[in-house]
């Protein structure tokens, strides 16, 4: 059965490449509903045991956040995890496992779901893998293999369109709008990026990756200075100059305004994709000069990073600013199904996504300008 | 009238045609406790999936589609066979799952071939559509 997925995505003769990890998406309750539930419980019920190290998306619950949920949401969120486990996964539930839960090296072939995880890999560790849907990134990781297509192919890497910015980029925000503006324009095609100022850290990248993800189709971006041999790579011919306008006109499609918090109730999301441990130490530290904040701030990470961060005492300062920590869960979380309220965030990909599929109005803000206009002293 | 098609998952299945001329989204455009179309605005909203021999160009969406299909085929309310107009692993994915059989065959050819709702014989096994005589 789970070969059989991998043949229909191919036509012609089947070719296979040997993994060593996978990562799955389609974990949440929200998403994925009884049908995913009774399959995932069906399969745990069947013996199969993953080849391969295999982690998880997020889900929609905070398990130490229980009561913030609906209780068969929880309880059905509970059984996805156990039948996972029981197959063999381990319980990351997180969008970053490539920062503690399943570690990568350059050349490595992976099959990989979770397309912000997908751009990462690719792109920042120089890895392998394709943006694989959630069964086929299942199927891969039963089988110890997936499809040698796309990626694994001897040409599957090279970049077909190159893109040039020579504006400003700000802040986080800034590299999401840029990966967005890239995703939109490049369609299946692996980009080559050029910065003229070239100034971020590796954690705005993860934005400008998972804003590319979001937009585009193709799993990989080549980022000049950055990405794994980028000096040995062929330039695209076709180049396309982008420029601050088509940034602030994706900001304004993915913004409306902000209410005022005593108007409608107003939450400040960040963490999409999951924090890293300097993110939430960058987040701590800017957070120093305020005393309170006007509006909710929550933070969205990984179990790992939680209990890192924890011991490291970087949470209890968040805490004490009001600021909320969840993990196992992302921004498409549980108590926001129903919830009438405005987001502001840091992360196009989240814009993008609480606004198709929850309907919810958003406003974009870098995290300073959050903390300028929110922070009181 | 016999149509060659290529096979994507074994099986046999008999029932009436619906033809969708515009991509499906199995994850919030179909309901999944009635197998019903619910997308807005979509040409077949209303029209109902169970039994029935569905070709679709392809579907559009959340991967999470597959497990839609998967469900509707444990309740018995999925399309009985399933013609696809490119390869697509939501679909397929979800139909393996559910062991529904599925070809891949040139959607102007089954447009001019067979007409909307008569019933026709999905040969998965060999590779061919027909009419029943």
């Amino acid at each position: 059965m789970f070969k059989k997925i991998l043949e229909s995505t191919q036509t012609g003769r089947k070719k296979y490449v040997k993994i060593s990890s996978a990562h799955l998406s389609g974990i949440s309750y929200l998403n994925i509903g009884d049908a995913g539930l009774e399959f995932l419980e069906d399969l745990g019920r069947s013996g199969l045991r993953f080849r391969v190290r295999t982690t998880i998306n997020p889900g929609c619950v905070d398990f130490d956040r229980v009561f913030e949920c609906d209780p068969e949401v929880v309880e059905k969120q509970e059984r996805i995890v156990r039948s996972l486990k029981n197959i063999g996964a381990k319980e990351s539930l997180t969008c970053t496992p490539y920062l503690f839960d399943n570690p990568l090296r350059k050349n490595q072939k992976i099959a990989w779901a979770e397309s912000s995880a997908v751009l990462y890999a690719n792109s920042i560790i120089g890895a392998s893998t394709n943006k694989e849907g959630s069964l086929t990134a299942l199927a891969s990781a039963i089988l110890g293999y997936t499809t040698r297509t796309g990626i694994h192919l001897r040409n599957g890497r090279k970049p077909r369109i190159f893109f040039e910015y020579d504006g400003e980029l700000k802040n986080e925000l800034d590299y999401g709008l840029l990966g967005y503006v890239m995703g939109l324009k490049a369609g299946a095609e692996i980009p080559y990026l050029r910065l003229k100022k070239n100034s971020g850290n590796i954690f705005y990248y993860k934005q400008l990756l998972a804003g590319f993800g979001t937009s585009g189709a193709a799993p990989m971006v080549w980022i000049e200075n950055l990405t794994p041999g980028f000096l040995r790579v062929k330039k695209p011919l076709r180049k396309i100059v982008l420029d601050r306008s088509e940034l602030e006109k994706e900001r304004r499609n993915l913004s409306e305004e902000a209410p005022s918090s005593r108007d409608e109730k107003l939450v400040f999301i960040t963490g999409c994709p999951h924090m890293s441990l300097e993110e939430i130490k960058g987040f701590q530290e800017a957070l120093e000069s305020v005393n309170r904040l006007s509006v909710e701030a929550w933070v969205f990470t990984s179990r790992s990073t939680y209990s890192e961060a924890f011991r490291k005492s970087l949470l209890t300062e968040l805490f004490e600013k009001g600021v909320r920590v969840f993990k196992d869960s992302c921004v498409m979380h549980c108590s926001l199904k129903k919830g009438r309220v405005h987001v502001l965030t840091n992360s196009v990909k989240a814009a993008y996504y609480l606004r198709g599929a929850l309907k919810l109005k958003t406003t974009l803000k870098s995290l300073n300008e959050f903390i300028e206009e929110y922070g009181g002293k | 009238m016999v149509l060659k098609v290529k096979i994507v998952n074994r099986g046999f299945a008999k029932g009436a045609l619906l033809i969708s001329r515009q991509p499906i989204s199995f994850f919030g455009g179909v309901d999944p406790s009635t197998g019903v179309i619910v997308e807005k605005n979509h040409p077949l909203e209303g029209a109902s999936l169970c039994r029935r021999i569905l070709a679709v160009p392809y579907s559009k969406g959340s991967t999470v589609g597959s497990y839609v299909i998967y469900g509707l085929a444990k309740r018995k309310i999925a399309p009985s066979g399933v013609i696809l107009g490119r390869e697509d692993s939501i679909v397929s994915a979800g139909a393996i799952l559910g062991g529904i059989p599925v070809v891949l065959a040139d959607m102007r050819k089954i447009l001019s071939s067979f007409k909307n709702g008569e019933t026709i014989i999905l040969d998965a096994r060999k590779g061919r559509i027909l009419r029943p005589v």
